[in-house]
């Protein structure tokens, strides 16, 4: 964990300014509630003092009776103060919390793929749960435990020093140590389980290891061995585990202990001023009583210390999330030709696009010239890593091509609102991501209108998940996931191609989507589609040729360059990438129909 | 993991039983070997609880018998005897902390090592049916949880009920009539504090149930967050997670809520029982029935009632939870899917490596057979080339030899017997794999040759990484042999990756060769250096070749071509070609382009 500099430390929690505007007049009002409850509670130990006073003295029982009510009625007052201050600090941290991880989440929303692709899922998780429960901390028990300390301390301790003031100070030497132990050994505890939580991860991954790689383990009989190794590993964590314990186990006992020796301090010398007669029993009891009053604030203390502390590296790393700005963003001046209403054509055309990823030097494509006209099929042919999917991906802008070098309908895809512009191209992408709903809701995934069961089920038709949907339990309510079916690559990727179809856009973007379809469906799920490409622009991606043979273009890409383009007819009588590739799954086809 | 839509992980939370007699019978036996720390644990935390009830009585006897007296002689001896006191709690505290803690630590990794062996015992079937991930939880996140019973929960409920019992007796020995009066408070402490436990632990619960669907949806969210955005779909994500993150906080101001009643109610209630020793017991002293000294002692006490039957209401969570851990635990260690070893094995010091299938029907799912009736026979030391299209069984037959699985129908043999006639690990040594995603471990590239051996033989790693020519490319590495290779071995080249694999082989030195060659293409060098180490690994052994390199099929004696699960065609390269069956289009479709790359063979 990095250690914030000690002049950033205002700086460093600006951030939170904004989150606790709101909250302003509800805070200082549970503020006030922390000041009455505590400086109330500073009154109870008197109310005793004069009960037993009234005892020490034989007063006579009313006043004893008048010091108990006033003992119960004080309490009740400061209970419900109490109750305030609680729900009112503590809730704020709460909305706050809410808050933070809302725009969190918003901001997460608009940043660009290249950043989920250099960032761990589970780091940005980390961060939305774990650090923004530290920053929690800091706003809510940190802020009122550390008022209730300094009321506290404001209010007992005066009236101690005002009881005996060499008592005080023997006193609260046990009760400084408190405090210098919590911060002291927390922070140790924290560093030690911060090593427990590690070796458990290694732990974590060993199994995992282990367990995706029990083929070679048992076929080099190494099981034994296996379990050798995890024993170690596992000792390492027992023995953490005790490093740990070591002082976490210190901590309450110690706290104990030295609270013991104030006490001590309290009996042995407080007793000697009674029999002196300096202070009375009634002094001395209310003494015991406010010191037991200090002991907490002592603790938090150090308690709070540590929260701060945390909270502040906590936020800087959040910070750090909502600093990661996106270059993909609406223009500031939409191109003038696309006033609302208009109805995209679909016409792409490509001039001169060069693609670098950001971060790299080697080109992905190079020098692509392209003209798709508003409802033809461009197909895109290419060994792996030619740059297909780049080319894709650069259409609804996941990424942003050099400007000037691909347009739409005429006009430069980043003069066009992202919003705009994603609704007009529907996209199958190479991995197929579903989400764990049912599947009508992740084939309606995109749709903004209502649509009737007959059009879902033409558009499940097309997509050829028809029979497949049928033997499911729940047909189209069907859920997905952990907690519903798993469905097969191949019903996967229709269901993605169905999540697309009905979108009705006039740009179709199939990228590579029929790898785990097999070839008898992929054509029967094709023939279906004729009708529907007709009237839109369509890029296919694939290594079949028989699904991209009717294309009324083809281009062969190899290494970001196109190297071949026509007609599967021209193509075929070339020799290339492309004739060498009909050659071979004419054969495949061929060893298929043997049996 | 492939960035597929996944479901809410969520948990499934605790709503068991707190307590099993069934459950608790087996905890037990986990229990058993370390019966002196319970003894010793429960030993210390008495002793820390008596000497926590002895605090408070010695300043009652100092306040009676010296300071109101004004008498002084003695007192330090008091106040000595005190200290005494306060630090004996203090070690006793610490050394039950600790042995409890030992204790749970030990239970736990014996737990721990009883399902790592479990987890090992169990058949390929198994793995095929359930997820990596959950038996990974079995056995970290869910004895993680029994970890809280047996170092926090078993030994301080003891503890807890003891100081109970001591503060009663101590009140009831100094003053019965006080004491009783004093626990006319007790039923209203116990109702409101199993009230406000119960709705703590639902709410609790909810926390956790709604922070876990927070989670499952930024996973998700986060992994899938391009076709959200392709798809326009922010505004409908957001309002999804709003929804889930209002939950969370809703769950957590009840928790809130109940704690800002919680506490001052106690406090409450710590006040009024302060009030009726006042009233009662000033009283009495005032009568003189009763002393101050023990006066003070009844309003220390009774504060330190509160603790323990907070605790008290505390374990019941700890109980509940451990409940359902170890039953999922359980149910995990009781499954039996294995292949079963014979009750007699049979024995031989060595093989020839004769390998016989005899009419091998198999299906990994019932109604899909993969294998239909597989026959075939290699004499010890001939290699064979297996070749057919994805799908047509070749992997199986590895599978099948290894005994992964066991056929359904007719029988493989070696050297004339059964294999389900070895033992297993026996079976195993004799054959050596190699496959073509090869499966790294983290660790060095000299325990991933040696694969966990003991000590293994640094000379003998060398000589087989040599053999195979896979020593120039090691040496190269920084460290050399002891070079660390992390998860995965994402810093190896497929080519390394391969030829580290059949070092292992090499290493291993086994009569039979079931070797997956790898697809993917490789450079010419690296080509070169896999033939030349191809080569040397099939030599003098009984060698099952599932080929993707036309080099391959070149150099073996014999080719059997298999289609839809059926032996369809054997012989010769040259005798196939002849044939013009399936090999002579297979051969034009996966090896005709390799023989440009080929050195004239």
């Amino acid at each position: 964990m990095s250690e914030p500099k000690k002049d950033g430390f205002w700086k460093s929690l600006r951030p939170l300014g904004p989150y606790l505007a709101p909250h302003r007049q509800m805070f200082w009002v549970g503020l006030a509630c922390a000041f009455l409850t505590n400086s109330l509670g500073m009154l109870l130990p008197l109310a005793i003092k004069y009960g037993i006073e009234a005892i020490e003295n034989g007063k006579g029982f009313r006043l004893v009776i008048y010091s108990v009510i006033v003992l119960i009625g004080i309490k009740f007052i400061q209970s419900i103060f109490r109750y305030l201050m609680r729900w009112i600090l503590i809730g704020i941290s709460r909305q706050i919390e809410y808050k933070i991880r809302a725009d969190l989440f918003d901001h997460l929303e608009t940043l660009p793929l290249a950043f989920y692709q250099r960032t761990r899922v589970g780091d940005i998780m980390s961060r939305a749960t774990n650090d923004l429960n530290e920053v929690r901390m800091l706003l809510g028990p940190a802020i009122m435990y550390s008022f209730q300390t300094v009321v506290t301390v404001l209010f007992a301790v005066p009236v101690m020093v005002y009881i005996d003031l060499n008592l005080t100070l023997l006193s609260f030497l046990p009760l400084a140590l408190v405090s210098l132990s919590v911060k002291k050994v927390g922070k140790v505890i924290h560093e030690r389980s911060m090593e427990v939580q590690r070796k458990l991860s290694d732990i974590t991954a060993r199994v995992q290891e282990n367990l995706a790689g029990i083929r070679v383990i048992k076929s080099f009989t190494r099981e034994d061995s296996e379990i050798e190794r995890f024993e170690r590993l596992n000792l390492e964590y027992l023995q953490r585990n005790m490093h740990l314990v070591k002082v976490s186990g210190v901590l309450y006992p110690l706290m104990a202990y030295l609270g013991g020796l104030s006490t001590l301090a309290v009996l042995g010398y407080g007793g000697v001023l009674i029999v002196r007669g300096s202070i009375t029993i009634g002094d001395f009891t209310a003494f015991l009583m406010y010191l037991g009053m200090m002991y907490w604030p002592m603790i938090a203390i150090g308690f709070v210390l540590n929260v701060i502390q945390r909270g502040r590296a906590s936020l800087i790393r959040i910070m750090e999330l909502f600093k990661v700005k996106s270059d993909i963003t609406d223009p500031e001046q939409p191109a003038p030709a696309l006033d609302q209403g208009l109805k995209v054509e679909g016409h792409i055309s490509i001039r001169g696009l060069s693609f670098t990823y950001p971060g790299t030097s080697e080109p992905v494509l190079r020098e692509l010239d392209l003209d798709i006209p508003a409802g033809s099929t461009l197909a895109v042919l290419g060994p792996v890593g030619c740059g297909k999917s780049t080319l894709i991906n650069l259409i609804p802008r996941l990424f942003n091509p050099p400007r000037g070098s691909l347009f739409i309908d005429g006009v430069d895809v980043l003069d066009w609102p992202l919003a705009a512009l994603r609704s007009s191209v529907a996209t199958v992408p190479q991995d197929t991501f579903l989400f764990s709903e049912s599947i009508r809701e992740n084939i309606l995934y995109g749709l903004e209108r209502d649509i009737e069961e007959e059009e879902i089920i033409k558009v499940v038709r097309m997509a050829g998940l028809h029979e497949d949907i049928s033997g499911f339990p729940d047909k189209l309510d069907t859920l997905l996931g952990e907690r519903g079916i798993n469905l097969s690559g191949g019903q996967k990727q229709r269901t993605a191609i169905g999540r697309a179809l009905v979108l009705e856009s006039p740009i179709l973007l199939l990228d590579d989507c029929f790898s785990s379809v097999d070839t008898q469906t992929e054509e029967t799920i094709l023939r279906s589609l004729k009708d529907y490409t007709a009237s839109r622009t369509t890029l296919i991606v694939s290594h079949r040729i028989s699904t991209i043979k009717f294309a009324d273009q083809i281009v062969v890409l190899e290494q970001g360059r196109i190297t071949q383009r026509g007609t599967h007819g021209q193509l075929i009588e070339q020799p290339g990438y492309y004739s060498s590739l009909y050659e071979k799954q004419l054969l495949q086809e061929r060893i298929e129909r043997i049996s | 993991m492939n960035g597929h839509g996944y479901g809410f992980t969520v948990d499934e939370d605790a709503t068991g039983k707190a307590y099993d007699s069934h459950l608790a019978r087996r905890l037990y036996r986990y229990l058993r070997p370390y019966l002196a720390y319970i003894v010793l644990g429960t030993v210390c935390l008495l002793g820390s609880s008596a000497s926590q009830l002895a605090g408070p009585y010695l300043v009652g006897v100092g306040i009676d018998k010296y300071i109101i007296p004004g008498r002084l002689e003695g007192f330090s001896t008091l106040l000595i005897l005190y200290m005494v006191v306060n630090t004996a709690d203090f070690a006793l505290r610490f050394a039950q902390i600790y042995i409890t803690n030992y204790l749970g630590q030990r239970t736990m990794f014996d737990l721990r090592m009883s399902l790592f062996r479990h987890l090992q015992s169990l058949s390929l079937r198994f793995f095929d049916r359930n997820p990596v991930g959950r038996l990974v939880t079995r056995a970290t996140s869910d004895v993680e949880v029994l970890n809280e019973l047996f170092s926090t929960g078993l030994v301080t409920v003891i503890g807890d009920l003891a100081m109970i019992v001591g503060i009663m007796g101590a009140m009831l020995w100094l003053d019965w009539k006080l004491a009783l009066l004093t626990f006319s408070i007790l039923p209203v402490l116990l109702a409101v504090t199993f009230y406000f436990r119960k709705k703590l632990r639902e709410a609790f619960r909810l926390v956790r149930l709604r922070i876990a669907r927070i989670n499952a949806f930024l996973q998700e969210t986060l992994s899938g967050m391009s076709v959200i955005q392709l798809f326009n779909r922010q505004q409908r994500a957001r309002e999804q997670f709003d929804a889930l993150n209002l939950d969370h906080m809703d769950a957590h101001l009840k928790t809130v809520r109940n704690y800002a009643i919680f506490y001052p109610v106690m406090e409450l209630i710590g006040t009024v029982s302060l009030a009726i020793i006042l009233w009662y017991g000033g009283l009495s002293v005032m009568k003189g029935t009763l002393t101050f000294g023990v006066l003070v002692m009844f309003i220390q006490y009774v504060a330190k009632f509160f603790q323990p039957i907070s605790d008290l209401s505390e374990k019941y969570n700890i109980f509940q939870a451990a409940a359902a851990s170890s039953e999922r635990i359980f149910n995990l260690l009781d499954k039996q899917e294995r292949i079963p070893d014979p009750a007699e094995p049979v024995w031989c010091d060595r093989i020839d490596g004769a390998v016989q299938f005899r009419d091998v029907h198999f299906a990994y799912n019932e109604g899909d057979p993969v294998l239909r009736g597989i026959s075939f026979e290699a004499e010890a030391g001939e290699k064979i080339a297996v070749v057919g299209s994805t799908g047509a069984g070749k992997t199986t037959l590895i599978n099948l030899l290894s005994r992964f699985y066991d056929p359904q129908q007719g029988e493989i043999r070696i050297d004339g017997t059964d294999i389900r006639n070895f033992e297993k690990k026996w079976l195993r040594r004799n054959i050596g794999i190699a496959l073509q995603d090869v499966f790294i471990f983290s660790g060095t590239i000299r325990s991933n040759i040696a694969l966990g051996e003991e000590n293994p033989a640094l000379e003998k790693i060398i000589e087989a990484a040599e053999t195979i020519g896979a020593s120039e490319f090691i040496e190269k590495l920084p460290g050399g042999y002891d070079h660390e290779l992390t998860e995965r071995g994402s810093t190896l080249s497929v080519g390394q990756r391969q030829l580290l694999s059949f070092a292992r082989v090499m290493y291993k030195n086994p009569r039979i060769l079931v070797l997956d060659e790898a697809t993917s293409s490789v450079d010419t060098h690296t080509e070169f250096l896999i033939q030349k180490a191809l080569e040397k690994l099939i030599a003098g052994r009984t060698s099952l070749v599932i080929a993707h390199r036309l080099s391959t099929i070149r150099h073996v004696d014999r080719i059997i071509v298999m289609h839809h699960g059926k032996l369809v065609e054997t012989g010769s390269h040259e005798e196939l070609l002849q044939q013009k069956g399936i090999y002579f289009n297979l051969y034009q479709l996966q090896y005709k382009d390799q023989e440009a790359a080929l050195p004239e063979a």
